[in-house]
C-alpha cells in the first residue's frame, strides 16, 4: 500500500506545483499513471542494467502507447486531404498553413507535441503564389507565433533546404527576427543545390539566434533515400516514419566492467551490454506494436502519413569521453591518438552489433546508431561521443577527432561548436567552418555564438532570460524547465563561451520548485 | 635594437607564430601568420614582442627555465621541442623581443595549410609588419596562388602601410587585399603614437585604393587620444578624400598584450565605438563597421 501512497503523494505534488501550467500538470499526471503499470517483461539481467544505469530508457515510460518520434509525411494530407480530420486538400497557401496547424494538433510523440513540423519549404512551395516577400513574411510571422504559443516545446523542428527558394529565405528572415524558442530549425545543405548565398544567410541567423542547425544532406540522404527529417536533438529519422523508441547505453558505466582492459571491453563487455540494450528496445517495440496497437489504429498510419515499416529504433551511445579514461588510464579523448583510436574501435564495434541484431517491426529489420546528446541530470558523463567539456581541442583538431565517427551514426550525432561573439560580424567564418566540417565527413553542424540570448542546450533551444523568469514564475514552454536543469547541472551560465555548448559534470541538481518531477519523467526526447 | 628581419633567402621568412583559426583577421575563417619585426614602435601595440628582431645578445638563454634556448656560432638558437610557451625569454629581453621567432620556409607554411584549406577563406599575414619581408611575401603568395589545393584562398596583409608603391607593385599580382592601419588623423599625433611619419601610410592608402587592393582602413580607437573631434575630422577628411566608400573598421584598444605604459589609457568602451562610428558617418564615410 506504500506504493499507492507514493503515487498519491506524487500526484498531489503535481497538481499543486505552482510553476506547472495546466497542460504540464495534465501531461505529468498521464506519465505518472503510465508508470503505475508494470514494465514490459525483461530478463533479470536487463532489469539490473536499467536499474544500475548501464542502460537507460530515458524515462520513456512503462507502457509505450505512442512512438517516441514521429516524422509524418504532411504532403500526403496537404495534397489529398484527410478523411479522419474531415479536411479538404489545400488549394492555396492559407489552406496549406491552416491544414498544417490542424495536423500538428493531432501528431503524437514522446513530448506529447510533434517533434517534426515538416520540410516547410517543400510543403508550401506548390502553393506559393506571386505575393511579395513582405506578404510572405507576414504569413510566416503569424504561423511562427502560432507554433511558439501553442506547441511550446523546443524539440519541435522545421526543416528547410537543400534548395535555395523563397520560402526558405522567408523562414530564415522571420525566425531570426522573432528569436523564438519554437520552432527549432534545421537547414539541409547540399553543395549542388544550396549555394553559398543561402548558407551565408543561415550563418547570419546563427550569429543572431544560434539557429539553424545544419545537416549534411548528401550524407544523410545516402542513409535514408526515402527522405528524412531532422527532429528533436539532432535525430535524423526516415520520412513517413520515425523511431519507435530510443534506448541508450551508458559507455561510462559499461566500461567500468573492464577498467584498464580495452580488449576485453570490445570483445566481451560491450557486446554483452549491447545485447541488454537490444532486449529493452525489443520489449518496448513489441509492447507498442503488439499490445498498444498504435500502428493498427492511428489515422496518420491509416491515411499514409506514417508507415510502420518506415520506423526505426534508435540505439543510443553516450559517455564515450569517460569510458576512454576508464579503459585507457591517462588517455585524453580528443587529444591522444591512442584515445581517439580506441573511440573509433568502440564506435565501429557498436555499429557492427547494431548491424547484426535483428529487431522486430523496424525499417530494414535493424536499429540505427545514435550519439545521444544528453539529458539535464546526466552528471559526470559527457553526451554522445563528444569530447568532454573544457577539454575540447581547438576547432580544427576537434573536427579531425570526431568527424570519423559521424559516418556510422545514421540516426544522428551532435557536436556543438562554440564561437566567440566576433563571429557576429564575420558570418562568412561560419560558412567556412561548416563547409570544411562537411568535407571532413561531419553529418551535422551546430554552433553556439557567444552573446545570444537564445542558446542551444543539447539540441533544443532555451532563452537564458526565460530561465531566470522560470525560477520565479514558471514557464509556458515545457523545455525551458529542462534547459534550466541543464544550466544548473552543467554550469552553462557564466562559463567561457566554448563551454556553453557542451554537457559536463556539474554540481548536483538543486531545484527551487521541485521541477525534478518534470525533468525526470518528461525527459529530453534525446 | 634591430627592427628589420634578416633571413638567408627570400623563400624563408622570420615567423613569430601562426594561428590555424581566426575570425577577426579579415573576411571568413582565416589562417594567420605573424611575422617578426616592425618599423613602427606603437605605444598601443597588442603584440609588442613582434616589434624588435633578436640581435643575438644572449641574455634570454640564461633566463629560460627549460633550456629551450642556446647559443651556437654567435646566434641564439631556439629549441621548440623543449619550450612550454612561458614567455619568460620575452620578459627578460632588453629589446622586449622574442627569440622564438623561426626562420621558416614557404613549404613549411604550405604543408599544414593544405590540410586546413577546406575550412578557410584565406590567409592573413600580419605581425610585426609583414611588408618588411616583402620578398618572402611574394614567394609565399605566389606559391599559394599556383597550388591547386590552395589557389582559391584569398591572400591578405594587415599592414602599417609603410611599404613603398614599388613594393606594393611587386606584391599586387598575388595579393587580394591589404588592411591598412591609419593610426591618427594628424601627423603630430601619428608621430607620437608610432614614432614614424604619416605620409608613407597615406601614399599606400591612395595607391592600394587606386589598384583595387584596399580591403579596409582601420582606426584604433583610444579614448581621449585618437577619438577627439579634431583627430576624427582630419582622419575622415583624408579617407573620405580618397573615397567615402572605403570600408572602415574601428578597432577596440584592449590592455591584454600591451606594455605597461599603454595601460594608462582606458580600454575602449562600446559607447566610444558607437560615437566614433557616428562621427565618421556624419563626416561622410559610408562604410564604417565596428
Amino acid at each position: 500500500m506504500a506504493r499507492m501512497e507514493d503515487f498519491r503523494d506524487s500526484a498531489h505534488r503535481l497538481v499543486t506545483t505552482p510553476n506547472l501550467s495546466y497542460r504540464q500538470r495534465l501531461h505529468q499526471l498521464a506519465l505518472l499513471a503510465e508508470d503505475a503499470l508494470p514494465y514490459p517483461k525483461l530478463s533479470h539481467e536487463a532489469e539490473s542494467a536499467l536499474e544500475s544505469g548501464i542502460v537507460s530508457d530515458l524515462a520513456e515510460g512503462h507502457a509505450p502507447y505512442r512512438p517516441r518520434y514521429t516524422v509524418p509525411d504532411y504532403s500526403v494530407a496537404l495534397g489529398g486531404g484527410s478523411e479522419y480530420l474531415e479536411m479538404e486538400p489545400a488549394r492555396d497557401l492559407e489552406d496549406a498553413v491552416t491544414n498544417l496547424q490542424i495536423l500538428y494538433h493531432n501528431v503524437p510523440s514522446i513530448t506529447s507535441y510533434p517533434v517534426y513540423f515538416g520540410d516547410l519549404d517543400a510543403l508550401l512551395l506548390p502553393y506559393l503564389d506571386d505575393r511579395d516577400d513582405a506578404a510572405l513574411d507576414g504569413l510566416l510571422t503569424r504561423f511562427w507565433r502560432f507554433l511558439d504559443r501553442t506547441i511550446p516545446d523546443a524539440f519541435a523542428h522545421i526543416n528547410i533546404g537543400p534548395t535555395d527558394n523563397r520560402i526558405a529565405r522567408s523562414v530564415l528572415r522571420v525566425d531570426a527576427a522573432l528569436a523564438q524558442v519554437v520552432p527549432n530549425l534545421t537547414l539541409k545543405w547540399d553543395p549542388a543545390t544550396t549555394g553559398d548565398d543561402l548558407l551565408e544567410m543561415a550563418a547570419r541567423s546563427i550569429a543572431a539566434v544560434n539557429k539553424p542547425h545544419i545537416a549534411n544532406h548528401p550524407m544523410i540522404s545516402a542513409d535514408f533515400p526515402e527522405g528524412y527529417g531532422v527532429v528533436s536533438c539532432y535525430n535524423t529519422l526516415p520520412l513517413g516514419g520515425g523511431s519507435h523508441t530510443l534506448v541508450r547505453l551508458n559507455l561510462k558505466e559499461s566500461a567500468r566492467a573492464a577498467a584498464g582492459d580495452p580488449g576485453r571491453y570490445l570483445t566481451a563487455v560491450l557486446p554483452e551490454h549491447a545485447a541488454l540494450t537490444f532486449e529493452v528496445m525489443e520489449a518496448r517495440i513489441r509492447f507498442l506494436v503488439e499490445e498498444a496497437g498504435f500502428y493498427d489504429h492511428h489515422f496518420l498510419v491509416k491515411e499514409g502519413l506514417l508507415d510502420r515499416d518506415r520506423f526505426t529504433a534508435m540505439f543510443g551511445l553516450f559517455g564515450m569521453a569517460e569510458a576512454i579514461e576508464i579503459l585507457l588510464e591517462g588517455a585524453r579523448y580528443g587529444w591522444d591518438e591512442a584515445a581517439n583510436e580506441l573511440a573509433d574501435r568502440i564506435v565501429e564495434t557498436a555499429a557492427h552489433l547494431v548491424g547484426d541484431r535483428e529487431l522486430p517491426y523496424c525499417r530494414q529489420g535493424r536499429a540505427t546508431l545514435h550519439a545521444q546528446s544528453g539529458i539535464g541530470d546526466d552528471i559526470g558523463v559527457t553526451a554522445g561521443v563528444r569530447v568532454a567539456i573544457g577539454s575540447e581541442p581547438e576547432v580544427l583538431d576537434h573536427v579531425a577527432a570526431i568527424a570519423p565517427h559521424h559516418r556510422v551514426f545514421a540516426s544522428g550525432i551532435s557536436d556543438i561548436f562554440a564561437l566567440d561573439g566576433s563571429a557576429r560580424s564575420n558570418p562568412r567564418a561560419i560558412v567556412d567552418v561548416t563547409k570544411g566540417a562537411f568535407a571532413a565527413g561531419m553529418r551535422e553542424m551546430t554552433f553556439n555564438v557567444e552573446g545570444c540570448d537564445l542558446v542551444r542546450v543539447t539540441g533544443y533551444m532555451v532563452k537564458l532570460s526565460d530561465i531566470e523568469k522560470w525560477k520565479r514564475e514558471g514557464s509556458r514552454v515545457a523545455s525551458t524547465v529542462l534547459g534550466a536543469q541543464s544550466v544548473e547541472n552543467w554550469g552553462l551560465l557564466g562559463r567561457v563561451p566554448r563551454v556553453i555548448s557542451h554537457e559536463d559534470m556539474g554540481r548536483s541538481f538543486t531545484d527551487p520548485v521541485e521541477s525534478r518531477l518534470v525533468a525526470d519523467r518528461d525527459s529530453l526526447p534525446g | 635594437m634591430s627592427r628589420v628581419p634578416q633571413v638567408s633567402s627570400p623563400t624563408r621568412g622570420l615567423v613569430a607564430s601562426s594561428l590555424r583559426s581566426s575570425l577577426v583577421d579579415g573576411p571568413g575563417h582565416r589562417h594567420v601568420l605573424f611575422l617578426q619585426g616592425c618599423n613602427f614602435d606603437c605605444l598601443a601595440c597588442h603584440n609588442p614582442s613582434t616589434i624588435a628582431v633578436c640581435d643575438d645578445c644572449g641574455v634570454c638563454v640564461a633566463g629560460c627555465p627549460l633550456d629551450a634556448l642556446s647559443v651556437s656560432g654567435g646566434r641564439v638558437v631556439f629549441h621548440l621541442d623543449r619550450c612550454d610557451g612561458c614567455d619568460i625569454c620575452i620578459r627578460v629581453c632588453p629589446s622586449n623581443s622574442s627569440p622564438m621567432a623561426q626562420e621558416t620556409t614557404v613549404e613549411e607554411i604550405l604543408e599544414p595549410l593544405r590540410a586546413d584549406a577546406p575550412f578557410l577563406s584565406g590567409i592573413t599575414v600580419t605581425g610585426g609588419e609583414p611588408t618588411l619581408q616583402v620578398d618572402f611575401l611574394v614567394e609565399l603568395f605566389e606559391a599559394i596562388k599556383s597550388d591547386p589545393d590552395l589557389s582559391r584562398l584569398t591572400t591578405l596583409v594587415d599592414t602599417n602601410g609603410t611599404l613603398s608603391p614599388e613594393g606594393w607593385k611587386r606584391l599586387a599580382p598575388v595579393l587580394d587585399g591589404a588592411m591598412v592601419d591609419l593610426k591618427a588623423g594628424n601627423p603630430g599625433l601619428h608621430r607620437t603614437l608610432t614614432g614614424q611619419e604619416m605620409d608613407p601610410v597615406l601614399v599606400s592608402i591612395r595607391w592600394l585604393h587606386g589598384h583595387g587592393l584596399l580591403a579596409e582602413v582601420r582606426l584604433l580607437v583610444v579614448e581621449g587620444v585618437t577619438d577627439t573631434d579634431e583627430e576624427l575630422d582630419a582622419w575622415a577628411s583624408f579617407v573620405g578624400g580618397v573615397s567615402t566608400s572605403i570600408p572602415v573598421r574601428l578597432m577596440r584598444f584592449r590592455h591584454e598584450g600591451t606594455r605597461p605604459a599603454a595601460r594608462a589609457w582606458p580600454e575602449t568602451s562600446e559607447e566610444a565605438l558607437v560615437r566614433v562610428r557616428d562621427h565618421l558617418a556624419a563626416a561622410g564615410l559610408t562604410q564604417v563597421a565596428v
